[in-house]
């Protein structure tokens, strides 16, 4: 009995003196870090400034009265040679522990994407546990940090507004689809160029256009105007509720269409060590504005004059983005390279290494089918 | 303790199968195939793997069928004399051991990875160890009891997780089929059939059943439910990540959770399900390991099973705390499976084999009598 009671005694004294949490982390002591951007150092070559958008839980609650008594986010910038290096070093000079679970979007300067190897920079953020394979990667034109810093109208924070600009998809296709850290990294591992979105500053912020990032370099190699992430995008099939506009061939007048990439499919053909490919897009959408006096969208021979019109322009417009992958970039960020991969195996790790100058010179054949399902609410003007 | 007279029911054995054999291996299998196989139809061999042990297994439950009531480690004197018999169970002591420990160091090292940076690897491991030993002492049925509790969890969570990855999954990745012949294929069964240990525990269990005729079928259901997961994580991971990036991963299976991502921002980490479910796991293959030690050990040597249990324990702990960095733990991980090839696979077969040459000499004495 007393042996027991001795025992109960040390376990409960044991209880108290281990008692021990080393991993405690009080949520309100967290500095959540939701954007980073990566600029290039001036006058060096090697070293880059990070900058981290912490949220300020104090900005984003609303008090009582109506006003806002802080902004709800703080930037903090840091300089260094070492990714991993500079990031620790945030703890010098956050008062909170940065935490990079909720990580959503990473900008990189221009300047920066030319001088650094981005497979290094992202490997390295990805080896980092805290960091998620799904924050988005953009390519600004200028300062990266300047974006950060600029007040939102709508969202609470710089970060906010730019992954809900990055994240939509429908209405346009002029931005380029959205690329994660995650596909940055598969694409680079297996040596293919990759095309993300490009941020830029006019009077606000916008997403047009794309930027490409070298498959073996892992440079930025320049890039791709409205028109030519269009095409892309409509290559790609990653077009989601998009427009496109046509000046009728007869009148002149403008017709414009939404448009909706419903099938895309790419069929590389290996002849005698040449390899040319077909791709074949089917497409669908309604007429939405329609400036033309005489016709009339009930007509079916006019819809379907503006079919062959309208997928006549789209294949004019992805000749010009191919124009542009093959001869100005040699980058296949339409991944070509897949469908020779999924078809011959053998042939592609033979010619994986050299695939970017096989692919520049490779033949392209571009099929549109474009159909109109009819038009919005009222029928002629 | 060590309860020979508690009876075991033909679920609890399908059950148990798939907790010993889905552990830490599953972590890191697609990276190690794709290694070997290097195309992008690597999970094939997984599945051939899969019906490998299926065969193996197969030997196995009619070599046990053969001497009923009585567990491997009580009739391999039988098959294979006295000496040699020790000497055999012995081995497969401290294979078992060699497998606890090494479930040990991976949990540590999964824990201290996502979810408690700063807590020490030590502390990790001691808790894990003396928590699975807390369960183990009431020998074999509180064991099973915890699979069967266990089991639905890992399955819903398992599967969930699973078909959340399915979004960005891209069928391109995964072809052609036998786009660089089946040579390669054939060359990853051996590095995927590693995955496959644990399915031992029917050497003990199938002596204990209701019915010992049906442990042929609860090994197989045990089996084929495993086959298909491990094939459909290998086939998922290589569909979301292609194997370029594959080769590139720590842990596969958790990056492929960390791709999930679902609009609206319900939850936005996954990662905690993933680490219920391994833990769970890795805890299921360390309890049924550490038991088939503890149980070789009291029905060999003149050790009580508890007893038995409690001495092992500092050479899990010893053997958890080899590696000294992550890349040991994987070779340690490889070493496991390449042991396993022996014990799981080649000596259920050599045993079977002798003790059908000696076995029908003595059936026929049987009848003369």
């Amino acid at each position: 009995m007393k042996a027991k009671k001795i025992s109960a005694f040390t376990l409960i004294i044991i209880m108290f003196t281990c008692a021990a949490c080393w991993d405690r982390h009080e949520v309100e002591e967290l500095g959540l870090v939701v954007a980073m951007a990566v600029d290039k150092e001036s006058g060096s070559d090697d070293k880059f400034t990070m900058t981290t958008q912490f949220v300020n839980p104090n900005g984003v609650r609303e008090p009582e009265t109506g006003f806002k008594d802080s902004k709800a986010y703080f930037n903090l910038s840091r300089s260094g040679e070492s990714i991993f290096e500079t990031l620790q070093d945030f703890d010098i000079v956050s008062s909170r522990i940065p935490n990079f679970e909720h990580l959503n979007i990473i900008v990189i300067s221009q300047e920066a994407a030319k001088s650094i190897d981005v497979y290094r920079f992202v490997h390295t953020l990805l080896a980092f546990w805290e960091v998620p394979r799904n924050a988005y990667v953009l390519i600004s034109e200028s300062e990266a940090r300047s974006l950060l810093s600029r007040e939102p109208e709508l969202e609470h924070m710089p970060a906010f507004e730019i992954d809900r600009m990055v994240t939509t998809e429908t209405g346009t296709s002029k931005k380029q689809f959205k690329r994660s850290l995650g596909d940055l990294a598969k694409d680079f591992a297996a040596g293919s160029s990759v095309a993300v979105q490009k941020v830029s500053f006019e009077e606000s912020i916008a997403l047009k256009g794309a930027a490409i990032i070298c498959g073996k370099e892992y440079k930025l190699l320049g890039f791709l105007d409205e028109r030519e992430t269009e095409g892309l995008n409509w290559l790609n099939g990653n077009a989601v509720l998009s427009s496109i506009s046509i000046e009728e061939k007869e009148s002149g007048n403008v017709i414009n269409t939404t448009l909706n990439i419903k099938k895309h499919k790419i069929e590389p053909k290996i002849k005698d060590d040449r390899i040319s490919f077909k791709v074949s897009i089917i497409a669908e959408g309604d007429i939405t504005e329609n400036w033309s006096e005489t016709s009339d969208v009930m007509e079916s021979e006019f819809l379907r004059g503006i079919e062959v019109q309208i997928s006549d322009e789209m294949e004019k417009r992805i000749y010009d983005t191919l124009d542009a992958l093959q001869k100005k970039f040699k980058a296949d960020v339409a991944y070509f390279w897949k469908t020779v991969r999924s078809t011959d195996f053998r042939l592609w790790e033979e010619i994986k290494d050299d695939w970017d100058d096989i692919f520049s010179e490779a033949d392209i054949e571009v099929n549109v089918d474009f159909h109109t399902r009819g038009f919005h609410n009222r029928t002629s003007r | 303790m060590g309860n020979h007279k508690d009876t075991v029911t033909s679920r609890q054995v399908t059950i148990a199968v798939f907790s010993l054999v889905i552990g830490a291996g599953i972590l890191t299998v697609s990276r190690e195939v794709v290694d070997t196989v290097q195309t992008p139809d690597a999970w094939i061999s997984v599945l051939l793997a899969g019906l490998l042990t299926m065969i193996a297994g197969a030997m196995s439950v009619i070599l046990c069928n053969r001497y009923p009531g009585r567990t491997i480690f009580q009739f391999s004197k039988e098959v294979v004399g006295p000496v040699i018999g020790t000497v055999a169970n012995t081995i497969a002591i401290l294979y078992f051991i060699f497998i606890a420990g090494f479930e040990t160091r991976i949990l540590s090292e999964i824990v201290s990875t996502y979810l408690l940076h700063r807590t020490p690897e030590k502390v990790l491991m001691i808790t894990f160890i003396w928590v699975a030993t807390y369960q183990a002492i009431g020998g074999i049925n509180p064991i099973l009891k915890a699979f069967e509790i266990y089991f639905p969890i890992v399955i819903v969570l398992l599967v969930g997780i699973l078909l959340l990855s399915m979004r960005k999954f891209e069928i391109i990745n995964i072809l052609p089929f036998f786009g660089n012949g089946i040579t390669p294929l054939l060359k990853g069964v051996g590095s995927s059939l590693t995955i496959y240990a644990g399915y031992e525990i029917i050497f003990v269990t199938t002596a204990w059943m209701e019915k010992p005729k049906d442990a042929m079928k609860s090994l197989f259901k045990g089996l084929i439910l495993t086959t298909v997961i491990n094939t459909a994580v290998v086939l998922i991971t290589i569909g979301v990540m292609s194997i370029d990036e594959i080769k590139n991963l720590a842990w596969p299976t958790s990056s492929l959770v960390a791709e999930i991502y679902l609009p609206g921002g319900f939850i936005e980490n996954y990662k905690l399900f993933f680490i219920i479910i391994w833990m769970i796991s890795i805890y299921t293959t360390f309890l049924g390991v550490q038991y088939l030690a503890a149980v070789g050990i009291s029905q060999n040597f003149p050790v009580k099973y508890r007893n038995a249990l409690f001495a092992i324990l500092p050479f899990i702990y010893l053997v958890a705390l080899v590696p000294h960095d992550l890349g040991e733990v994987f070779i340690m991980g490889s070493a496991v499976g390449y042991t396993w090839l022996g014990i799981g696979l080649v000596v259920p077969m050599l045993f079977l084999v002798i003790s059908l040459i000696r076995g029908n000499k003595k059936g026929g004495r049987a009848k003369q009598k």
